[in-house]
Order: structure tokens, then C-alpha cells, then sequence
């Protein structure tokens, strides 16, 4: 479904290498983890795989191919079909990805493109039920609320919500719950699994095994712009081969029940 | 002893004309000579706040915090100066916790100097001692905070914060955000440091992981209110207040995948 | 610091324009090649030759001369009221904003009273009230204009002072006014460096334009403003008798500006 091959990615300016010959490749309905801390090129490779960085900026060699079609080739008006309808991708911080001074209802119809008042209607019907599937009830109270009135764990959700609407084949799910509460967490990965179980298919970057493991069948381990370690998720996180990643897995559980 | 007494902390709402709304509603806390307190919480919990008021960066609106038996919050800017060194904030933000344009070594002199007005020599030597003690190189002296890691800057924060002797050192989420392997190192070097110097720390934190970690005892705040403490817990069945167990469900859905 | 500085052809090109007119200030008696204040009617709109590099004005004086001493009659007065200027307007605000409260809100409302004062109509005033014109020139320069440096200084300080090393530092044990001078004001510097490097210019201008309305220095000074206006009766038989004022003005504001907005430039990356 998505083939990424010996992607490589250099800033222009200092000729920098952020993400060096990374190859791996999601499967129709499979969940793939990007583990990586700060630095490890895990964002830049989902980022670049979403077409959302400046070709003037940096330098992308390499292939990535959706369905059979290279993406890294592809025309403006031809990622119009692919962006946000194929593929979506959930930032990190839902605070700055929406629009601060237009209320949530109104710049949520702007993706749509919806032509008159019954496809109006009929999309709020939509919402309300989508909005009601990630556990927020209240969908007038939503819909009449500019964002800084909503918590990140809330808007998180909204913009889950937004993805499910759009009804894409696969999610690239950026570092969602590091900007959120605990609590947050945990109704956000029951959203995203309840997709999963529906079939659609997930990149999900994070630096938590925790949260890959709920998730994710296969996991990547990127350091410093490589993978170091690609296998299924247990079996990476139960005999990890490479040194960094036997770090990351000691730090993933600090306290231990029942050895205190 | 750090000891406070009702605290209640009020701010305005901003925009909202005259309304105010508890950040810290009531709370009294005890923290003994050494040991290891937690306060878990989400963010708008009022923890930070109740950090800056139990260190007497703030005064609190209602309530009395005292240290040792002197109520500092009824103390004036001279009085409170003379035990500025005995309560030790370490913030969120190393970075931006240090002063931008003064190196390492004037960082770490300053409270030598203002605080025990020790003269050069000696301030040099305390200085590297600090510096062996936070494990940082001897060569990072005569560099500035932004030339350091991240790491680094947090190790430096810490140092300066033992430089004024202090008997609290309070850390509001001074570890959230760093890299997971670098926060494992950071919390294993402070066990270390707690148990060498028997200094009491009071960790602030969202993530009830690193709480059961670190901590001896552990208070779960919610909107501005203590409402439940734990001495010694062993599991996170302990919890028995609905919104720590909310908290507990958070952390072992997680687990339990991983098993 | 200094090494971005050179690595800016801007800033390099501010800086070597700043030098000369610092330069031709210090060392006019030795660049001059006549006195600027020698009168020889006899010899006046002389064409320029060897002797007078750019000939002679209305009354035979020597005019690059009269520039070269232009330059010292102008910073003389520009300088001093930099330095006025950039004390009374860091210390107020600084205080002001540090201490913030009901002295904040003072500094506002005397703020917008001295706003609503023009310049010029402060600069007529007060020349009625002192013998001296370079006095009042002065004056009326840092009355019309504190405030507006004064406005940008609080800011700096609101914005440092709301910066969490500020608590670090209480809790080192410095004092509020140690937090201010050592700690608060050399993180703002760079930004007064740019401030009061750009003022500069502006008072050069400002001071050649209280000339030009005749609130300028004593009569016969050679300083720009009054060559220029001087010139403007003679616009049509020797237009460059207004060229070389004017250019020199322009000169010496460009160069303050110019090496004041590469400061800035320098200096704004730190916050990104």
C-alpha cells in the first residue's frame, strides 16, 4: 500500500542529513510504529511522506510510492485527491493546527467543500456522529467554540474525529498524545484503536513503546535519521537486538509493580 | 521542615473583567527533612502554582506556609532573602531558567557569593564540587547555558539549586519533555544524589510513572484540591479516589499491551 | 557579536559611514583645508579649484570646510543628546515597568501626555526660556522624544522580566536591583544598542530641521541644517550649494540607521 525506499532527506541550506536511506512499507490494514526520540527523523520522514516539506528547503531523494504511484513526483493538483482524502495525518499539537479565530464547526465545513444548504445539514449530521463516536457528546457545544475554549485532549479528539470523516486509507498519527493529559491518553488510543479494528491502516510516530504497543503491529526504532531495528512490536519490545533500542525499552517502564 | 497551612491562591481570569478562579483551593502539605514527596496532576491542577507559592517565589492569597517554624509567607523581601537558599525551585524550562548571557561558572558563583559571601578561591572550588556532584565536565565551566545539551542544562539547573545548600528542592516538571532515555538517566542520578545528601525533594509531575518512581509519598491534585495522598504505595491499586484510578487505567493500558 | 557584525555587509557598511563621521568630527582642523568661518567677499560663488576643493558660498567662505565642520557642529549637539536621552528613558522605564503596579500606570498616562506634545511646538517654547540655543535644542529633542524610547524599553523589560531565570535568580539570592542591573538589562542591551544607534539619526535630522525653521544655532554656525536652508534662497543660480548639506545629512543619518537595523537583525534571531 505504502513502499517507502532508501528515503533519504538533506536540508538545502546546511547540507545537513536528517533522515538517511530509510525503507519500510505499511500493508493494506497493518499499523506500523516509528519509535524515535528528539532528533531521529521520525516526524521528517512522516512529514515528507504527507508531501509537507518545502522542496526550496530541503533535498529528497529516494521513493515513496502510494498505491503503486510515486508520491514524491506527484503534481499539486494531483495531492489534492491524495492529501487529507487518502492519506491524513493528525499533528502533534492540536492547539496550533486549527485556525484560532474561526469557530470549530465553521472551519471543520471548510475542508469539505460543501455546496448549499442541505450538504450543510447533512454534514453537521455527520459531525454530531462522528464527534459522538470519540466519546464528546455535546457536539452543538463543540461546533460554537473557537479553539483556545477547548482542552488539548478535546481538540485532539475533534481532530480524530475530522480524520474519521474524511474516511482515509491510511492515518499518519504524529506524536498526538504528548501534547495531552493521562487521562486524555488513554479515550484518544481507544478512538484510534476502534479504527484500527475497522481496518484502516496507521503510521503512528512516537517515542512511547507504550503507546505503539496499543496500537501497532510492526515498529521501526529510528536513531539519528536511520532504523536501527524493524520486526513485530512484542518481539522487538521482548529481545530488542540493537544497544539503543534496549535503552529505550529499559526507559519506556520506569516504575515496576510488585519488585518495590 | 517545609509546612503549609490552607493554601489558597487565586487568579484573574483573563479577559473575564473581575472573576477569579482558585488555582489552589485549600491545600496544606507537609514536607519532612528528607524523603521524597509527589504531587501528580494534570495540567490546570494548580500544582505549578502551589510550587511557586511552597518556594516563596509567590505569596499565597490565603494560608500560611512556614519553613522551620518562620512563617515565611508573612516574611518582608529582607527577611525572606536570608532563607531564599533553603528552598530550591528547579523549573520546567532549563533553558530558559538561566540567565541567556552569564556563563556556567557565574551561574553557579552567584549564590556562593550572595548567600555564603564565600571570596574567590573558595567560590572556585565549590564551584568545581558542584560541578562533579550534578556529574558535569570540568570544561563546560566557561560555556553558556545554550551551548550545553539538554541534558547538560538540566544537570546545571540542579547544581545551581544544591549551590545555596538548600534542605527542599522542589522540581516542577523539571523532567517532561526531555527524551525518555535521558529522563530515565536524569531520575536515576537524582535517587542517587537524594539518598547521598538526604535532601527532601518534592516532585511535580503529570506522569504518575515517574511519581511511583521517584516518590516515598504521592498526592494526586485536581482542580486546585489535594484529594487523595499515599504513604509508600506499592501498586497502582493502592489508588482509590475515581480520578487516580482514571490515571491508573491510563498507565496500565499501556502496560498491559506491552505484556 | 562582533564577528556577525562583520559577517554583514550592511552592518559593515553602517559602521565604516558611522567611523568616517566620527572621524571627520574629531580630526576637522586637520581634513579642513580653509577656515570655515573666514568671510572674503571679494571672493564669494568662486568656482571650485585647489584651493577651495568646493568653492566659495555667498560670502567667500570655504564650503567643504564649512562641511567638515558641519560634522562637529552637529553631533556635538546630537551626541549629548543621545546620552541624555538613552539615561532618562532606560532608567525611567526600567524602573516603571520592573516595579509595574500603580507606577506602571503612572508611566502610562504621563506617557501619553508627553506623546501628544509635537516636537517642534516643545523646541519654539523653550527657546524663549534659555540663553542658550544648544540648550534648548537639546531640551526639547528629549522632551519630544524620551517617551518614545522610553515606551520601547518597557516592553523589553515587561518581556524580560516575566522570564522564569528571573525567579532563578531570586532564589540565588540577588537582590531586586541586582536582578535589574545584572541580570535584566545586559539581556536587553542589544536591543538599546539598536534603539539608540537609530535615535541618533533621527536627532541629527531633527536638529538640521530645527534650522531650517530658524530654531537652530546662532547665526553663521557652520552646521548642515542652517547651510542648507541658507542655500534654499540660492536654489536657482547654485543648486549644489543645497546638494552637499543635504547629502551630508543623509550620510551620516544612513549610516546610524543602517548599522542600528543590522543590529536588530543581528540581534532578533535569538528569540526564533
Amino acid at each position: 500500500m505504502l513502499t517507502v525506499t532508501n528515503l533519504s532527506i538533506r536540508t538545502k541550506q546546511t547540507k545537513e542529513t536528517l533522515v538517511r536511506s530509510v525503507s519500510f512499507s505499511v500493508k493494506n490494514g497493518e499499523a506500523l510504529g516509528l519509535i524515535g526520540e528528539s532528533g531521529s527523523g521520525k516526524s521528517m520522514t512522516s512529514k515528507c511522506i504527507m508531501r509537507l516539506l518545502n522542496p526550496r528547503l530541503f533535498d529528497l531523494r529516494g521513493s515513496v510510492q502510494w498505491n503503486g504511484k510515486e508520491m514524491l513526483a506527484m503534481k499539486l493538483n494531483e495531492l489534492d485527491g491524495y492529501r487529507g482524502k487518502q492519506v491524513s495525518m493528525i499533528p502533534q499539537n492540536p492547539m496550533t493546527a486549527f485556525a484560532p479565530m474561526l469557530k470549530l464547526g465553521k472551519q471543520m465545513e471548510l475542508g469539505f467543500s460543501l455546496k448549499g444548504h442541505r450538504e450543510r445539514t447533512q454534514f453537521r449530521g455527520r459531525l454530531a456522529a462522528a464527534l459522538a463516536g470519540v466519546n464528546l457528546s455535546d457536539a452543538e457545544k463543540i461546533i460554537n467554540s473557537y479553539p483556545h475554549e477547548l482542552s488539548g485532549g478535546t481538540l485532539q479528539r475533534v481532530m480524530i474525529a475530522l480524520t474519521i470523516l474524511q474516511r482515509p486509507e491510511l492515518i499518519i498519527a504524529d506524536e498526538i498524545t504528548t501534547a495531552v493529559d493521562a487521562a486524555s491518553e488513554y479515550l484518544i488510543l481507544n478512538e484510534l484503536e476502534k479504527l484500527r479494528r475497522a481496518g484502516v491502516s496507521m503510521i503512528v510516530v512516537t517515542h512511547d513503546f507504550g503507546v505503539a504497543a496499543r496500537l501497532c503491529d510492526r515498529v521501526a526504532v529510528m536513531k539519528d535519521g536511520e532504523i536501527v531495528e524493524e520486526g513485530k512490536m512484542r518481539e522487538v519490545f521482548s529481545d530488542p537486538q540493537h544497544e539503543y533500542t534496549r535503552q529505550l525499552v529499559q526507559a519506556s517502564v520506569l516504575f515496576q509493580e510488585g519488585l518495590c | 521542615m517545609l509546612k503549609a497551612e490552607h493554601i489558597t491562591k487565586q487568579y484573574q481570569i483573563p479577559g473575564g473583567g473581575h472573576t477569579v478562579f482558585d488555582a489552589v483551593s485549600d491545600v496544606s502539605i507537609e514536607l519532612g527533612n528528607g524523603g521524597v514527596t509527589a504531587i501528580v496532576g494534570e495540567s490546570g491542577s494548580g500544582k505549578s502554582t502551589l510550587a511557586r507559592v511552597l518556594s516563596y517565589v509567590e505569596r499565597p492569597d490565603g494560608g500560611r506556609v512556614f519553613l522551620d517554624g518562620l512563617e515565611v509567607s508573612a516574611c518582608g523581601r529582607k527577611e525572606l532573602r536570608a532563607v531564599r537558599g533553603k528552598v530550591q525551585l528547579v523549573m520546567q524550562n532549563a533553558l530558559g531558567s538561566l540567565d541567556p548571557h552569564q556563563s556556567v561558572v557565574s551561574i553557579l558563583e552567584e549564590p556562593l557569593r550572595l548567600l555564603f559571601h564565600m571570596g574567590a578561591e573558595k567560590r572556585k572550588q565549590r564551584c568545581l564540587e558542584l560541578l562533579d556532584m550534578a556529574r558535569l565536565e570540568r570544561d563546560t565551566l566557561r560555556r553558556r547555558p545554550d551551548e550545553l545539551s539538554g541534558g547538560q542544562q538540566k544537570r546545571l539547573c540542579i547544581a545551581r539549586a544544591l549551590a545555596t545548600q538548600p534542605q527542599h528542592i522542589i522540581f516542577d516538571e523539571s523532567f517532561s519533555g526531555l527524551d525518555v532515555t535521558l529522563k530515565k538517566q536524569v531520575l536515576g542520578f537524582l535517587k542517587e544524589l537524594q539518598t547521598e545528601l538526604q535532601i527532601s525533594f518534592l516532585v511535580i509531575t503529570h506522569d504518575l510513572d515517574t511519581a511511583m518512581y521517584m516518590a516515598d509519598a504521592i498526592h494526586v491534585m485536581r482542580r486546585g484540591k489535594i484529594i487523595e495522598t499515599l504513604e509508600h504505595p506499592k501498586s497502582f491499586s493502592d489508588f482509590q479516589e475515581p480520578y487516580s484510578q482514571e490515571l491508573v487505567k491510563a498507565v496500565r493500558s499501556k502496560r498491559r499491551a506491552l505484556q | 557579536m562582533i564577528r556577525k557584525i562583520m559577517h554583514r555587509p550592511q552592518a559593515v557598511l553602517g559602521l565604516a559611514m558611522m567611523l568616517l563621521v566620527f572621524l571627520v568630527m574629531l580630526l576637522a582642523p586637520v581634513f579642513a583645508p580653509n577656515d570655515p568661518m573666514q568671510l572674503n567677499v571679494a571672493h564669494s560663488f568662486a568656482p571650485p579649484d585647489a584651493q577651495y576643493p568646493l568653492g566659495t558660498d555667498e560670502l567667500g567662505r570655504c564650503i567643504l570646510s564649512r562641511l567638515i565642520y558641519g560634522a562637529r557642529a552637529s553631533l556635538s549637539i546630537a551626541l549629548p543628546t543621545l546620552l541624555l536621552l538613552a539615561v532618562i528613558s532606560t532608567v525611567v522605564a526600567t524602573l516603571c515597568a520592573y516595579v509595574g503596579g500603580a507606577l506602571d500606570r503612572m508611566f502610562e498616562v504621563v506617557s501619553n501626555i508627553f506623546m501628544a506634545f509635537p516636537p517642534f511646538l516643545v523646541a519654539i517654547t523653550l527657546v524663549g526660556l534659555f540663553e542658550s540655543k544648544a540648550a534648548s535644542i537639546v531640551l526639547s529633542i528629549v522632551i519630544a522624544m524620551w517617551v518614545w524610547n522610553a515606551r520601547v524599553v518597557r516592553t523589553h523589560v515587561l518581556r524580560e522580566r516575566n522570564q522564569p531565570y528571573v525567579i532563578t535568580c531570586r532564589m540565588s539570592g540577588c537582590s531586586e536591583l541586582r536582578i535589574v542591573f545584572r541580570h535584566i538589562i545586559p539581556n536587553i542591551l542589544p536591543h538599546l544598542l539598536v534603539l539608540y544607534s537609530t535615535g541618533l539619526s533621527s536627532i541629527i535630522i531633527m536638529i538640521s530641521s530645527y534650522a531650517f525653521l530658524g530654531l537652530g544655532l546662532e547665526t553663521g554656525t557652520a552646521e548642515w541644517g542652517a547651510m542648507f536652508v541658507n542655500a534654499n534662497k540660492l536654489i536657482f543660480s547654485h543648486p549644489l550649494f543645497l546638494v552637499y548639506p543635504g547629502l551630508c545629512i543623509l550620510f551620516a543619518a544612513a549610516g546610524f540607521n543602517l548599522f542600528g537595523e543590522a543590529l536588530r537583525d543581528i540581534c532578533a534571531p535569538r528569540e526564533g
